[in-house]
């Protein structure tokens, strides 16, 4: 702490020094004694024969008040040369602190972590809230981790103590729903269409203080309004850590009866790496690898196994660095999700094709029917049971909204039945213009150079999502429909003439890379296919959805943290659940089928938050950087006049006591 | 002469009427000039036997013991006790000092005096007072009888302070002016710098049966002072400069009670009567309390 003083001229010094001696002076000066006559001073002055000294400290001893006379005097100098010291002090009195606890912030580099780094500072902070000044703390980590700790409160003690209820987790990073709690008395809601419409709340502006290494998975486009943010960042410079990013197996294609694992690792840290692999199968270790990785690049390593058809795969880098948690991953051997696909069609080569090959054929029963078959009572049966996992209409399409099957569809060249979707006449010729590529159906998808022939303008339900829009019209679109959803596409494949001849109705089936590229995104989004090149990666916090060939509604859920929880079937048939904070494997078992465990693998799996390193500017927005502090408060001068005068008044009071109570030392 | 007005300040009517039922007492049986109350060592008529002699010529026939000669058939005579007066002496300090207190230190002094000469005048003792500041050439009348009460009063009423005698040389000038043995009651404060034990000595030479009663006002015993003061001795002048503060008036207590342990010894080891009394006692109790526990009245 450096002290600081409003310095005086020497004039001024030296008229401040000669008021203490002039007090002295005046004190032994103006010291007048009563006369009292008394019979005798016989005894007085044997009593005071003992006291009576020369020495001036015999003298100054008694004179208590004079004592606290100077040191009044002293406080009221020191008051007035107003000294003060470089501290730290919040100065509004509204904070918010986000305290990031996602899996990057488990990364030791900062002992003992990061998140408890983080959660220090923040208690250092909360020291520093005035009386009445209010606080609030959020966790964070993905969207759903998101969460408030401790509303607003002026009791220290009581952010202190939830404070300390902040865990790490292995999610990842997503700032969004965090800033939205922050926001909430900062920024109160008002439609923002509606100028009318005032808001609900006072604006209260606050101090956002957000403890993390700012590795979001995606800028928050967040709006800060009344917030005053200060990026604090946790974790060194330069840490160590060599992640698993991938992780999966496949049998090899070559030889029957051989499975191969892949890893792929990616060194963050800027110094080469040596790093000692540990495969398991079933806990049990049976290969190890060791592999050096060049700074801030990527390898791979493979491993070959025999004569293993299930079980679960763990791979572990047994150096340590300072992230642990992205140095496990898990896969399970013995997928036996299978989709359920069922064409109707008259007979379409490019469509029949499409769904099966032998890739498709491995991970999903296809069968392929006539719209006759539309009409049969299997096909009741099956729409009502939700037998099947995605359904394709070509050119058909069931006769009513109840015959829509419980499933996924697909309607190339034709709407579902009922009121929820409408087309047009049929059109000639309509030119593709947009589409939207973010959409998972259409990502890799480009139909620009896709002519069409006839089709039909979509008029979609109000909360569909247009995937193809071209100058004549909607052209494909996908709707939520309960729990399902139907793609519609408004033209088909394939034309028929009047002679029952066939003829390409489109352009996009013949020698299009995008036609492909647009099946496997509808197998993987719609069908829930997976194999070994779209194996669903899930991650900590995602949701989970199984189709599991069993009757049962409810299954029992095992996490890899010990705890037990249910998981029922939806709507969809898919078994759900959301995978907690943990990566690991989770186990549902099914006890109307003899405890059957189906065994699904959660990994981090995410590059930004395994890249430890801080980052120097948090992306709030397209426009607006938050860049990082070293302090999380501001250096300000602390005055300590206050403490001083305080001080003098208690002397003057002392001061008056004694002399009214004539005591001495 | 009628009493004085003074005589009511002094001795109340509840005072006299409680006194005339009190003697003087002393341990010595002193010689008297004259015949008075008191049983005296020396043989001579009085209903009192003392004891038998042998008869010789000349002797009153009447005081032969016959029964005695009827058994040893030898003359014996019998002797009695002679009744003799008491001398009482009260010995007032007068300096300056005594007029301080409420009541006065003086005033209680001669309360005193007068308390106690009543009882000797009424018992036919001869009382006597004295002051310290009376000069040698100068005697005090003594006094006999009730009758007398009012002289003692008038003379009472007529001491007053101001000539401030050394203790000692007011000792010595009454030793000189009195040479008789008898009780002596010497009231005063002792408040003299240059000590009481010279005089004191004095009148353990004259054989007397000697009271001191040192006198203290309650100011001096508590002194309720404030802040910084200036103590002006009265009798001489002096100056003390103090600061009153706890300590300080501590180490005055320890003083006061050091000086009056000092005198209480001093009076002890000679055979001298010592007894302090704060002028806050009233003095019927001091006389028909305190004194008489002291073996002074009955």
């Amino acid at each position: 702490m450096r002290f600081a003083w409003d310095l005086l001229s020497p004039l001024q010094w030296a008229a401040l020094l000669a008021v203490p001696p002039a007090i002295v002076l005046l004190y032994f000066l103006k010291l007048r004694r009563e006369p009292l006559e008394v019979p005798s001073t016989f005894l007085w002055t044997r009593t005071v024969e003992d006291l009576h000294v020369n020495s001036i400290w015999q003298r100054l001893r008694k004179n208590l008040l004079l004592f606290l006379q100077l040191l009044l005097l002293l406080l009221a100098i020191l008051a007035c040369l107003n000294p003060s010291w470089r501290g730290t002090r919040l100065e509004d009195d509204r904070v918010i602190f986000l305290v990031d606890n996602s899996a990057s912030m488990s990364a030791t580099d900062v002992k003992p972590s990061r998140l408890e780094d983080a959660k220090r500072q923040v208690s250092a902070l909360i020291d520093e809230m005035k009386s009445g000044d209010n606080g609030m703390i959020i966790a964070f980590s993905d969207s759903d981790g998101a969460r408030t700790v401790q509303s607003y409160t002026s009791n220290k003690r009581l952010l202190k103590r939830k404070l300390e209820t902040i865990k790490p987790t292995h999610r990842k990073t997503d700032l969004k729903k965090a800033l939205r709690f922050a926001a909430g008395l900062a920024n109160p809601g008002r439609n923002a269409y509606d100028e009318t419409d005032a808001a609900a709340a006072d604006a209260m502006p606050a101090a956002l203080f957000i403890f993390s290494d700012g590795r979001v998975s995606r800028s928050p486009e967040f709006s800060m309004g009344n917030l005053k943010p200060t990026y604090i960042p946790i974790g060194t410079a330069t840490p160590k850590n060599v992640s698993i990013v991938a992780f999966q197996s496949a049998k090899n294609p070559e030889k029957p009866g051989q499975l191969e694992a892949f890893v792929g690792l990616r060194n963050f840290g800027i110094e080469p790496a040596q790093v000692e692999l540990s495969l398991y199968l079933d806990d049990k270790m049976i290969d190890a690898e060791s592999l050096s990785i060049e700074g801030d690049s990527q390898a791979g390593a493979e491993f070959a196994l025999e004569n293993v058809e299930t079980g679960v795969l763990r791979i572990e880098i047994d150096s340590p660095d300072d992230l642990a948690v992205d140095n496990k991953a898990y896969a399970v051997l013995d997928t036996t999700q299978r989709a359920r696909m069922l064409i109707v069609t008259k007979g379409n080569l490019f469509l029949e094709s499409a769904f099966t090959t032998d890739r498709i054929k491995k991970y999903a029963d296809v069968k392929i029917t006539t719209p006759e078959h539309l009409a049969t009572e299997e096909y009741k049966k099956d729409a009502a049971d939700g037998t099947y996992d995605l359904v394709i209409f070509d050119q058909c399409a069931p006769a009513t909204s109840v015959l829509m099957p419980i499933a996924n569809t697909v309607f190339f060249g034709t709407i579902p039945p009922g009121d929820a979707w409408q087309a047009d006449e049929t059109i000639e010729g309509p030119r593709v213009i947009d589409s939207e590529p973010s959409h998972p159906l259409m990502q890799f998808v480009n139909m620009g150079n896709v002519l069409i022939g006839e089709a039909i303008p979509l008029k979609p339900p109000k909360a569909a999502i247009t995937l193809l829009d071209t100058d004549l019209g909607a052209m494909m679109a996908i709707a939520t429909r309960d729990s399902v959803q139907d793609l519609v596409i408004g033209f088909g494949l394939i034309g028929r003439g009047e002679d029952g001849s066939e003829y390409f109705n489109t352009t996009w089936v013949r020698n299009d890379p995008s036609y492909p590229v647009f099946i496997q995104n509808v197998l993987s989004h719609l069908g829930g296919v997976s194999d070994e090149s779209s194996q669903m990666i899930h991650q900590p916090g995602q949701l989970v959805q199984l189709r599991l060939d069993t009757s049962s509604k409810k299954l029992r859920l095992k996490t890899p943290d010990g705890s037990e929880l249910e998981a029922g079937r939806g709507r969809t048939g898919a078994f759900a659940f959301t995978a907690n904070n943990d990566i690991g494997i989770y186990e549902l078992v099914d006890p109307a089928q003899a405890d059957t465990t189906h065994r699904v693998a959660i990994n981090l799996f995410d590059e930004v938050e395994s890249n430890i390193a801080p980052v120097s500017e948090l992306q709030i927005d397209e426009h607006v950087k938050v860049a990082a502090t070293t302090r999380g408060v501001e250096r300000t001068r602390r005055e300590a006049w206050k403490v001083l005068v305080g001080l003098a008044l208690v002397v003057l009071v002392i001061e008056w006591y004694i002399y009214n109570r004539r005591v001495y030392l | 002469m009628p009493p004085n007005t003074e005589t009511s300040n002094l001795l109340s009517p509840e005072l006299l009427a409680q006194l005339e039922r009190l003697e003087l007492v002393t341990r010595k049986i002193f010689r008297g000039r004259m015949k008075g109350e008191r049983k005296s060592r020396r043989r001579g008529q009085s209903v009192e036997f003392a004891d038998f002699r042998n008869y010789v010529a000349g002797d009153d026939l009447r005081f032969i013991d016959w029964n005695m000669y009827a058994r040893l058939d030898k003359l014996f005579l019998k002797v009695f006790l002679e009744e003799e007066d008491l001398h009482f002496h009260a010995l007032i300090d007068t300096s300056s000092s005594m007029e301080f207190g409420d009541p006065t230190k003086l005033h209680y002094a001669k309360q005193l005096a007068a308390s106690l000469g009543f009882i000797g005048l009424c018992r036919g003792d001869r009382v006597k007072i004295d002051t310290i500041d009376q000069p040698l050439a100068r005697p005090s009348p003594s006094l006999r009888g009730r009758a007398n009460l009012w002289r003692m009063m008038q003379q009472l009423d007529e001491i007053a302070s101001g000539d401030n005698t050394p203790l000692e040389e007011g000792i010595k000038n009454f030793c000189l002016r009195n040479s008789g043995k008898g009780i002596l009651i010497l009231v005063t404060d002792l408040m003299d710098k240059t000590g009481y034990e010279a005089g004191l000595r004095y009148l353990l030479a004259q054989d007397l049966d000697v009271y001191v009663i040192h006198v203290l006002s309650a100011a001096e015993i508590d002194p309720d002072l404030k802040g910084d003061l200036k103590l002006v001795d009265c009798e001489d002048g002096d100056v003390a400069e103090i600061t009153v503060s706890k300590p300080l008036l501590n180490r005055y207590q320890r003083t006061l009670a050091a000086f009056l342990e000092g005198a209480r010894e001093f009076c002890t080891r000679r055979g001298i009567h010592y007894l302090m009394a704060n002028t806050d006692i009233p003095v019927d109790q001091l006389v028909s309390s305190y004194l008489r526990k002291r073996g002074l009245v009955r």
